[in-house]
């Protein structure tokens, strides 16, 4: 900065209310009085000061657009309800303030975060505060619309001389000189050529410029530039065409933003829908959670664009049902916010702090600033679980169901019950780690299967779908193979289902671009066919009758339950004094083959003879039975509403005897494991013992593998639930390699059946696995002693990451040997960069990088988490060693 | 016994190269093992007896090995499980194993 510069800055910062003397700022600046004279009476002459003659004579900044100035500019404003943005608008603020025309600027951020809005805003500050005129241009240039022709590009931004080029019929201004005494903004500015590039340099530097086919004349103008893009400007820009642009604004992300200003930009956009509508919005609080919470990648944009579609469908109901409010409910909502809810108890807390936890209301109006709090009446309240209930116990309260029969603590049992209801609806959790392109793609097959199969799929299958595609991607990007183990039986089975899924097939194929192996469509066609089927297994869970003396005892009790719980699950014998007890086990039998199952039987009684009941009804009916000797409506309630979501019998049966107990018993605590291997692969069968024994020593005495990192462990599969959450908890624990089993325990895992085990075909494959397994664990270990700047277990796993983006990036999956070279090779470059180290030289880095120049920015992009982390910075060099990784992964032998 | 090995810049094999010479000595064994990136190959393996390739550089196999078959020398990968593991001894084991 020149001195003069120097000074201006300084008087800027002082504002129009402080005068000094040309002394007085000597001083403070360390400057010579006679240079600061000179320069103020320099800055006063070209009117950019006022002075105030006198003794001695003050000087001051000008009072730009006098009222202007201190009134509140669009940014002030912007910054008080967007703290995040404070930083930057500062930044934006110097960039306008520097003299003499401001300083051209780069604003960086994703996608739809609001760059070229924040580059209107600072169109709009300058004009405020009078640096810019009123009416001072802001053009605005999108570099990606001639990217393919930089000829037009640079015609476009400078202009033509007639006659420049066939087609130059006569003289055009370009961009730049429309831009004259205003902001010229160049949006996606990555995307402009390197020889536009190059040009801009003598402008930016000088001010000056020539329109394509001029020679003679130089033209000038003045023009503050304000560019834009999402890329990371290192690799996608010239470092010389960097150096020229003085003021870099990086835009948070909506995530960046937080929840508090989320929840500003919602309701402001809602009320911007309200004003386009020209009428009063009301928005139930669940729309504003799923908003909040719902993931959206494409930022700011996105949002806009996801409110105004929920605004179009609740105002499209509006006008055909007549209504008179026009009212945004979570029906209208797009599915993929609609996941958001389910996000929504991971920020609870904060959530509970904007918007409350009662179920409140949103109002915005067109014209008021602020959106107010509703409280709505109840007519409407049937939106949640909770408020179902609610409902139904004010029902059952105004038809006389005794104070007696709810006394007990209820309000515990439906927040119990609700929690259930969410857990049950966790699978849909998953929406979180899922593609948005994977679940565009899901409903679109969706819509396809639903139309040809003629049935409604539940949502349950689109999340089923959903995470059964996103993992049979990644799966197939690693090369593990999708092998359907009753292919041929499934497609005779389910003809039409199988031809759905062919079609599906292609249609995902379509989509990811990715081939996929026939037995793919095998999978799908469970899918189809198992809603049906699912339901069927959800009738596979503990049937729960209650018999007690006296007539109508055991009646009213279930029926309560029934009630409350919205269902017809619980079922009821009375054994009136008078009554045969073997009339009644009659009955009861009867009953118990209606309701029992394979999953067993609860039964629920008061006294005497009944509670020899179970024992018969076992024998007779051959599936598990127990009893519970004491029964109350809280019994009841807490026993079906566990069996009613799928808990085993013994569960269920616990728990029951528990609430009798007055306290709920502990778990039996398992002890800590001491230091369990790592790894671990499963085999099963129906006992845990037979079969699964007979594997597991199988696989240790054919597999090669380190006794302390891999394990065997047999699992049982007589219970499938309790062998899933076996399984579910080791896996929680250690890494499940692969199961050995003839059913499908869980799609996540490579599984191989007992025929290819015993015959030794899946054997190399697993020993394959293993060995990359191990190495990995023993990578790390080594990795833990021998680096000396960086922890090397957390390296090691940032390193896999940042691996894993290039791969999907670049659609293509290192092989094993380069993988385990690459994570080495940048875990140790890391290291030794943080050590100070020197790059080692690239032989040939010139051409390599003109003939790699997307690979370069790309992995260099990838890299940058991992240089910001440590805090080290990746020479060329250093990348050019890890693109080979990947030039070279296809020619290994 | 001199051992020279290559990977893409001479990295990640400097850390084998200390649990190899770590691994020689045990042993009692007198070994001068050294690593350089691929392209410095050349102007080391006159001094070399064995030279052993990174799993990531196993591309250049084929041209390493007419490099050291012109010179007599036994050229081969290293197994990038014990690459991966820094398994010294192994891979030491491996080199003597190639130079029989």
């Amino acid at each position: 900065m020149k001195r003069v510069d120097f000074i201006y800055q300084k008087l800027l910062e002082f504002g129009p209310a402080k005068k000094v003397s040309a002394g007085e700022l000597a001083e403070l600046l360390g400057l010579s009085r006679a240079n600061v004279s000179g320069d103020l009476n320099r800055l006063w002459k070209e009117g950019r000061i006022e002075k105030e003659e006198g003794r001695p004579t003050l000087f001051y900044v000008k009072q730009a657009n006098d009222s202007l100035y201190l009134a509140q500019t669009a940014l002030d404003r912007l910054a008080k309800t967007n703290k995040s943005l404070i930083t930057r608008i500062e930044q934006a603020k110097a960039a306008v303030l520097y003299p003499p025309r401001g300083m051209h600027c780069l604003i960086l951020g994703e996608t739809g975060v609001g760059k070229s809005w924040f580059a209107g805003m600072i169109h709009e500050f300058a004009v405020d505060i009078g640096r810019l005129e009123k009416g001072a241009p802001f053009v605005v240039f999108n570099c990606a619309d001639y990217a393919n022709n930089p000829q037009l590009l640079i015609s476009q931004l400078f202009g033509v001389k007639k006659g420049a080029y066939t087609g130059a019929e006569m003289d055009r201004k370009g961009l730049v000189e429309k831009a004259d005494g205003g902001i010229l903004f160049l949006d996606e500015v990555h995307r402009l050529p390197a020889e536009g590039q190059e040009i801009f340099f003598t402008f930016m530097d000088k001010g000056t410029f020539r329109r394509v086919g001029e020679t003679e004349v130089e033209r000038s103008a003045q023009v503050q530039i304000v560019m834009a893009t999402t890329e990371n400007p290192e690799s996608s820009l010239l470092k010389t065409f960097m150096r020229r642009i003085p003021m870099v604004i990086k835009l948070p992300s909506l995530v960046e933003r937080g929840m508090e200003e989320r929840f500003g930009l919602v309701m402001e956009i809602f009320r911007e829908e309200a004003f386009r509508l020209g009428r009063e919005i009301q928005i139930s609080s669940s729309v504003v959670q799923a908003f909040l919470c719902y993931h959206c990648p494409n930022n700011i944009g996105q949002l806009k664009t996801d409110i105004q579609l929920t605004c179009a469908s609740a105002y499209a109901e509006f006008i055909s049902l007549k209504k008179n409010v026009l009212h945004v409910s979570i029906q209208d909502v797009p599915h993929h916010v609609k996941q958001g809810l389910l996000l929504a108890k991971d920020y609870r807390q904060e959530l509970a702090e904007l918007i409350g936890t009662e179920h409140k209301c949103f109002v915005v109006q067109p014209s008021q600033e602020e959106s107010v709090w509703f409280d709505r009446e109840s007519e409407n309240a049937a939106n949640s679980v909770y408020e179902k209930i609610e409902q139904k116990i004010y029902e059952l309260q105004n038809q006389g169901v005794s104070e007696e029969e709810l006394e007990y603590d209820i309000e515990h049992y439906f927040t119990t019950f609700i929690k259930g209801v969410h857990q049950r609806i966790n699978k849909g959790d998953m929406a979180r780690i899922i593609d948005p392109v994977i679940i565009h793609l899901v409903e679109d097959i969706v819509r396809y299967a639903e139309a040809k199969l003629e049935k409604i799929l539940s949502q349950k299958v689109i999340f089923g779908l959903a995470l059964h595609i996103q993992t049979s991607k990644e799966r197939l990007s690693q090369g593990k193979q999708i092998v359907h183990p009753h292919l041929n039986s499934v497609r005779l089975k389910y003809k039409k289902e199988f031809a759905v899924a062919l079609e599906c097939v292609r249609m995902i194929e379509e989509a990811l671009l990715m081939d996929l192996p026939i037995g793919e469509a095998g999978y799908l066609t469970m899918f189809f066919v198992l809603d049906d089927e699912s339901m069927q297994e959800e009738r596979e869970t503990v049937g729960v009758l209650v018999i007690t003396h006296g007539s109508g005892g055991a009646t009213a009790m279930v029926d309560v339950t029934n009630r409350l719980l919205v269902t017809e699950y619980a079922r009821a014998i009375d054994l009136p004094l008078e009554e045969d007890s073997l009339v009644v086990l009659e009955q009861a039998i009867k009953t118990a083959r209606e309701i029992g199952s394979a999953a067993g039987l609860l039964l629920l009684v008061d006294m005497g003879s009944l509670l020899g009941f179970g024992e018969i009804i076992e024998k007779e009916l051959g599936i598990p039975v127990k009893v519970v000797p004491m029964v109350s409506t809280p019994h009841v309630i807490e026993a079906t509403r566990k069996a009613m979501l799928g808990h085993t019998l013994d569960d269920v049966y616990r728990d029951v005897v528990s609430i009798s107990m007055g306290v709920r018993e502990e778990l039996p605590r398992e002890a800590p494991d001491k230091a369990v291997p790592a790894l671990t692969i499963v085999a099963t069968c129906l006992s845990g013992e037979g079969s699964a024994l007979f594997l597991k020593k199988l696989l240790e005495s054919n597999l090669r593998y380190d006794e302390k990192l891999l394990e065997f462990v047999p699992l049982q599969l007589m219970d499938k639930a309790q062998a899933k959450s076996k399984l579910k908890k080791l896996k929680q624990e250690r890494t499940v390699l692969c199961i050995v089993s003839n059913y499908m325990l869980d799609r996540d895992l490579r599984c191989y059946s007992m025929d290819d085990v015993v015959n030794g075909e899946a054997l190399s494959d697993i020993q394959q696995l293993i060995d990359l397994e191990e190495a990995y664990v023993k990578m790390k270990e080594s990795l833990k002693e021998h680096l000396k700047m960086v922890k090397g277990q957390d390296v090691l796993d940032d390193v896999r990451t940042c691996v894993a983006r290039m791969e999907e990036r670049l659609g293509d999956k290192l092989l094993f040997d380069t993988r385990i070279g690459a994570y080495l090779h940048i875990c140790c470059l890391v290291d030794r960069l943080k050590a100070g180290e020197r790059s080692v030289a690239y032989t040939d880095k010139v051409p390599f990088l003109a003939e790699n120049r997307k690979l370069y920015s790309l992995i260099r992009h990838e890299l940058q988490p991992l240089a910001d982390k440590y805090d080290v910075v990746f020479s060329e060099d250093d990348v050019c060693f890890v693109m080979n990784f990947f030039i070279h992964n296809k020619t290994l032998a | 016994m001199n051992i020279l090995l290559c990977c893409a810049a001479g990295m990640s094999t400097s850390l084998l190269v200390q649990k190899m010479e770590q691994a020689a000595r045990e042993k009692g064994l007198e070994a001068k093992i050294w690593a350089v990136s691929a392209d410095e190959v050349k102007q080391h393996i006159d001094q070399a007896q064995v030279l052993l390739l990174g799993p990531q550089v196993r591309y250049k196999l084929a041209e390493m090995k007419k490099v050291g078959e012109a010179r007599g020398i036994p050229v081969d990968v290293i197994s990038p499980v014990d690459y991966g593991s820094l398994n010294g001894k192994k891979v030491l084991e491996f080199a003597l194993r190639l130079k029989q």
